[in-house]
């Protein structure tokens, strides 16, 4: 079981991979889109879920969403955003994702989210 | 144009013989003529011959005009008030057609015929014409006089025509004199009415364009001139001044010019010395460094005449000036120059209040700004604060046994305190998106009590000290609302109760219907709130003070999100209280109206 965080914040990225290691994912992680998309196209085992903040440098989420869904070897990963970004909660649509979460996130939250993607 | 009036048929009047006789005249040491009496020595009665030189004084000394026209339409006689108005002597008109003598053409210098002439009609018709006419002067010149014409008649035959006439042309200068002073008097009065309607228009907007547009048509209009010209400095730099113009049909072709004004030359005088300025054409032109204006120059419209009034802030410094060009008629006056000074300081304030208005404008959407990315960047932090400390609490639980009862109560009290930081930055997050009009209400029905239920559910679980109690009536009260949104209201209503009962006690919930509208009142037993205190108490960051508030927290945010949300949910919420007995606060939201086939 394999998950990508994608998240500027490297406490946040430290933080969720610990927790989701402990509960025995494989973890990845990217500090931008454009990270992101580098690893996804020279990565053997492709992620079963991307965790995908929003607000970043280099390339915000929206523009790796945009990307992504023009591959079409990466457009069926499911992608759940993270945001402190209330604004793409309130417009879901303008980003087209599986499903949302605010930041903070609880931890029960977070691991409920992740199992319905990667069974 | 002559005036007539027709007085019916002349009267049956005595006729009376005279002949002119120089000798009857006496000419005094000063030149006006004076009357010799005659008396009959004997009986000392007036005689004919002295009824005769009566008459004769009478008709030498009078100042109004006679003629006397025998029945061939022709001069038999006239006084020397006549000789005196027309210039002619008696000799040079007598067996003449007078009108061909003084009345022969109209100011015009188209020629009167006899035909037209109301005065000679008096005789044919036999009818006494009277009004106004202008004759011509034996020099040529025009003057208007007054006439009465009327037919003599002896024995019911007319015999000719006595014509009295007076110069007018005094009054005439008078009633002139008197329209130009009426129609300064309207004209000043229609120009304040102006002014104070500009004042209005000009202070109705606070768009700085708007505002310096509207001065600058205003004061075209108001004073009368074909071109009009507002620059405002920024900064005193003339090279980004923004330029207003207002130009009549006059100046069609230049609407679209666009010179920014430089403040050179002509404009220096006025914002550097901030006083108005007023040239005629003939100033304008006798100026060697402002000659050229005159003529069409190749990048303005050509001035004729000057006035131009400085704009200034209110601590004195110049900003800018109004100038007018070509007035329609003559030169600008003092009184132009008095409204127009006028207008700059109506105008200068204007433009004052835009400008704040814009600052202040900037400065909430400045802090808007602000706080939506503090907000952010607050949350950042949060989220890793409460993932690693939750990921410890997991790590705890799982090592199993050995877990340290107290430290788990510690890493709780974390959590929960990260959660309540959460929520203070989403209050504070509220207060923007209420003000900047982005608090989104997303209706649909809900059933009051069910969501009561939920959130006393909810805060039951926070005290252990209060007793919550929740009255609903057996019906079902279902509103048009969000539903979100609505629970942040109850829960603020009913966690303020919480904590302004420091000691615990009773909170009674109660739903209820009132007429079209459904309430919910939150009733405490707690500290209450002081009189004064009420009136402001759903004002933004507002804090009650004294010394039972003291230790307990806030922001002073969640009545002010409360009342909005009802608002936006086109309902009201009202306070009750009484200091050391409680609070009751009661939410009022409308029931969606019945459909119209309903009970009745």
């Amino acid at each position: 079981m394999n998950i990508l965080i994608v998240d500027d914040d490297d406490a946040i990225r430290d933080a969720f991979g610990d927790i989701l290691r402990d509960e025995g994912y494989a973890v990845a992680t990217a500090a931008n889109g454009q990270e992101a998309l580098a690893y996804l196209r020279q990565t053997s085992q492709l992620p079963d879920l991307i965790l995908l903040d929003l607000a970043m440098p280099v390339m915000s989420g929206w523009e790796f969403r945009a990307a992504q869904r023009q591959d079409p070897v990466l457009q069926a990963i499911p992608v759940v955003v993270v945001s402190a970004d209330r604004g793409a909660q309130q417009h879901p649509a303008t980003i087209d994702v599986d499903a949302y979460l605010p930041k903070p996130v609880l931890l029960e939250t977070l691991l409920d989210t992740v199992e319905r993607f990667v069974v | 144009m002559p005036v007539r009036q027709r007085q019916g048929k002349a009267l049956e009047r005595r006729t009376i013989s005279i002949t002119r006789t120089e000798e009857a005249i006496v000419v005094s040491e000063h030149g006006n003529k004076a009357a010799t009496v005659a008396t009959s020595p004997e009986t000392n009665k007036p005689s004919a011959d002295h009824y005769k030189q009566q008459l004769e004084t009478v008709l030498n000394n009078a100042t109004v005009a006679l003629f006397i026209m025998d029945e061939h339409q022709q001069c038999s006689y006239m006084n020397p008030a006549a000789e005196a108005l027309t210039g002619f002597t008696f000799a040079e008109v007598q067996g003449r057609a007078l009108h061909d003598m003084i009345h022969h053409t109209r100011p015009d210098g188209t020629p009167y015929p006899l035909e037209e002439c109301p005065i000679d009609r008096a005789f044919p018709e036999n009818n006494q014409e009277q009004g106004e006419e202008i004759f011509v002067h034996k020099n040529g010149t025009f003057y208007p006089v007054a006439y009465t014409a009327s037919p003599i008649c002896e024995a019911g035959t007319v015999v000719g025509t006595i014509i009295e006439v007076r110069d007018i042309a005094r009054e005439k200068a008078d009633q002139e004199a008197r329209e130009a002073l009426t129609r300064a008097t309207r004209q000043q009065a229609r120009q304040f009415q102006q002014l104070a309607e500009a004042a209005i228009t000009i202070n109705s907007t606070l768009s700085l364009e708007a505002t310096l547009q509207r001065v600058t048509e205003h004061a075209r209009l108001i004073i009368g001139a074909h071109q009009s010209v507002t620059s405002l400095t920024t900064d005193n730099h003339w090279s980004q001044a923004i330029t207003a113009v207002s130009l009549s049909d006059k100046y069609a072709a230049w609407r679209e010019y666009h010179v920014p004004t430089d403040g050179s030359g002509i404009y220096t005088i006025v914002c550097r010395e901030n006083r108005p300025i007023r040239m005629t054409q003939a100033e304008l032109e006798a100026h060697t460094a402002w000659r050229g204006f005159g003529t069409e120059h190749r990048r303005h419209p050509p001035m004729r005449g000057w006035l131009a009034a400085p704009l200034t802030r209110p601590d004195g410094q110049n900003i800018g000036l109004i100038q007018l060009s070509d007035k329609y008629s003559g030169e600008f006056t003092a009184q132009d120059e008095a409204i127009l000074v006028q207008l700059a300081q109506l105008a200068s304030s204007a433009i004052e209040h835009a400008r704040l208005y814009a600052e202040a404008r900037a400065a909430i959407q400045i802090r808007e700004q602000f706080l939506s990315i503090a907000a952010h960047e607050l949350r950042t932090p949060l989220t890793s604060l409460l993932g690693y400390v939750q990921l410890l609490q997991r790590r705890m639980q799982r090592s199993g046994g050995s877990i340290d009862q107290r430290s788990e109560r510690s890493l709780q009290q974390i959590v929960t305190q990260a959660l309540r930081l959460n929520k203070l930055i989403e209050s504070l997050l509220d207060v923007v998106r209420i003000q900047s009009g982005r608090l989104a209400i997303e209706r649909q029905p809900i059933d009051l009590q069910h969501l009561l239920t939920g959130v006393v559910d909810e805060l039951l679980l926070t005290t252990t000290t209060h007793h919550l109690r929740l009255h609903a009536p057996m019906q079902r009260l279902i509103v048009d609302g969000d539903e979100l949104r609505l629970a942040q209201v109850f829960v603020n209503l009913i966690q303020n109760a919480l904590k302004y009962s420091p000691h615990g006690g009773v909170i009674d919930i109660t739903i209820t219907q009132q007429g079209a509208q459904a309430c919910v009142a939150v009733r405490d037993q707690g500290i209450g709130i002081p009189e004064a205190a009420i009136g402001q108490l759903f004002q933004r960051f507002y804090r009650v003070g004294g010394a039972p508030m003291q230790h307990i927290s806030g922001m002073g945010i969640g009545l002010y999100v409360v009342k909005e949300i009802v608002s936006l949910h086109g309902g009201t919420v009202a306070v009750e209280s009484v200091e050391g007995v409680g609070s009751t606060f009661t939410v009022c939201l409308p029931l969606p109206e019945p459909p119209e086939s309903g009970r009745a």
